[in-house]
């Protein structure tokens, strides 16, 4: 519940959590939990900024943008003080009136009829990645098929040409993006060396030239051609598809694997009606949370459940605190495809909420949905290993044993 | 509590009670009214909360937004003149007994 005046407001506590050390990024489940314990607001002196993490507080403040702006950056950084070292994105980073400018835009360009009209060439590529992973039966569910799956798919529906090397460009670039939206740490730094490397390539791609017709990249140029969009946006808003549209897909994809090869009786349900395809990568989504906080300025003084934040301050949402907070979930760390999902946070709220949501969700109930028409069995070979990023959750590698059915 | 009356393609009905201030789309799913998705959780960004509103009540609803407007071009089934993606539509007293039909798909 949130306030915007109240009586004699609490000071947020202060807590030294460190939510971006490496073994807290591993396994954050315990801090998340010490988050809420503290109230619905904390304050971390290491990083100067204010926390959140209860779905109560979470779920309705990343909507109020009239309270809650996205204008001092959705990362750690506020990106409007002098010496900031990335450009702010063009549509996460605005609000309105500019925000509902951009993102008519950018919606017109992937509609939901343009996204639908790639169904038959999503199934098809997973009949085809299905087929020939069943040859071998012993697979990486992370990079030879999820990341595999989404790189087929996902940079043709932009209009990029994919080969093996520009397949570990994008995912380079997508952490890259997320290390980003984390403090400026020794493993931003080297994410940001190894990204050097590519930027000619980068700069490139993402002019008119190098992007195919018909793809969503192109129809961003189309919209400038009509004048409905402003000429510098469509390279910023190419960048945005491929930095927002495909760690992440292919993050939920992999999770969903896992919980299914974790919960057999689940993936029995699957089986059984593969119109559960959505709702298994849906609740996957919840309980991964691949992108874990989102930043937040606040506008003015906010009373926050009995809790004063003051006003110009950064405010990081904990999604993934929200996502499994037991006051609003029951059995919150359950992985239930037939559970309601309504009011997970994983793709946001309002109007930010992830534009790309419609494409994740194609993509992943068509490989789901042939996963669950050819495999009659998904096993989990070997502990799991997680790539360790700033913000984005994701499996680095997931032995798996594929059963045909 | 006002209440909303979904009439399905195979023209079975379902009342459901609404919240005052809560959306259609929202009552919908919280009474698993078999038909609507909302799948983007009311943010007009995946069009799959399609409803034919009932004549009776085209006019007594509030007005479609642009950002709705595009959408509605968005639905599976074809948009009519009373077409609209109920995510918009605020439940009050004075909308109880609002009657709407649900298109054959939502994807």
């Amino acid at each position: 519940m949130i306030d915007a005046i109240a009586d004699n407001p609490r000071q947020a506590p202060e807590l030294t959590i460190d939510p971006y050390a490496e073994d807290v990024l591993d396994s954050p489940y315990a801090m998340h939990a010490a988050m809420r314990q503290a109230g619905p607001v904390a304050f971390l002196p290491k990083y100067d900024m204010y926390v959140m993490g209860r779905h109560r507080d979470v779920h309705p403040a990343i909507k109020d943008w009239n309270t809650f702006s996205s204008t001092g950056g959705s990362g750690v950084a506020d990106i409007r003080k002098p010496g900031n070292w990335r450009p702010a994105s063009a549509i996460v980073e605005v609000d309105p009136p500019r925000h509902t400018y951009v993102r008519s835009a950018m919606q017109k360009a992937m509609s939901p009829q343009l996204i639908r009209s790639w169904r038959e060439t999503f199934a098809k590529e997973a009949e085809r990645l299905v087929d020939e992973l069943l040859q071998r039966e012993y697979v990486d569910g992370v990079y030879d098929l999820a990341e595999q799956y989404i790189s087929t798919t996902f940079p043709p529906a932009l209009g990029l040409e994919i080969t093996p090397e520009t397949r570990d460009n994008l995912f380079l670039l997508g952490a890259l993006n997320f290390d980003a939206q984390g403090p400026k740490n020794d493993r931003y730094e080297a994410t940001q060396k190894r990204a050097d490397e590519i930027m000619p390539w980068h700069d490139a791609m993402m002019r008119r030239e190098n992007l195919l017709p018909g793809g969503f990249g192109d129809r961003l140029y189309q919209a400038v051609d009509t004048g409905e969009l402003e000429p510098e946006l469509a390279p910023l808003l190419v960048r945005s598809f491929l930095r927002g549209g495909l760690d992440t897909t292919s993050s939920a994809i992999s999770a969903a694997l896992w919980y299914l090869a974790m919960n057999p009786a689940q993936y029995a349900l699957l089986r059984d009606d593969p119109a559960q395809a959505r709702p298994a990568l849906e609740e996957a989504m919840r309980l991964e949370t691949p992108i874990q906080t989102v930043g937040r300025l606040t506008l003015c003084d906010v009373t926050v459940d009995g809790t004063r934040i003051p006003a110009d301050r950064k405010v990081m949402m904990f999604l993934a605190s929200a996502n499994r907070d037991p006051d609003f979930w029951d059995r919150p760390d359950d992985y239930d495809m037939t559970r309601s999902r309504l009011g997970h946070v994983a793709l946001g709220n309002g109007i930010h909420m992830c534009i790309g949501q419609m494409i994740a969700r194609l993509e992943g109930e068509c490989i789901l949905t042939e996963i669950a028409r050819r495999v009659s069995a998904i096993s989990l070979e070997g502990a799991p290993v997680r790539r360790i990023n700033n913000v984005l959750r994701s499996l680095k590698h997931l032995p798996l044993r594929l059963k045909a059915a | 509590m006002p209440k909303i009356i979904f009439t399905d393609a195979e023209a079975s009905s379902t009342e459901v009670e609404a919240a005052s201030g809560e959306s259609v789309m929202l009552a919908a799913l919280g009474a698993h009214v078999k038909g609507i998705l909302g799948e983007c959780g009311g943010s007009l960004a995946c069009a799959t909360c399609h409803v034919y509103v009932d004549d009776a009540w085209t006019d007594k609803l509030p007005s479609v937004s642009d950002l709705e407007n595009e959408m509605l071009d968005a639905t599976v089934c074809e948009r009519r003149p009373n077409s609209r993606l109920c995510c918009q539509i605020e439940m009050s007293e004075a909308l109880d007994g609002l009657t709407v039909r649900l298109p054959a798909a939502q994807i």
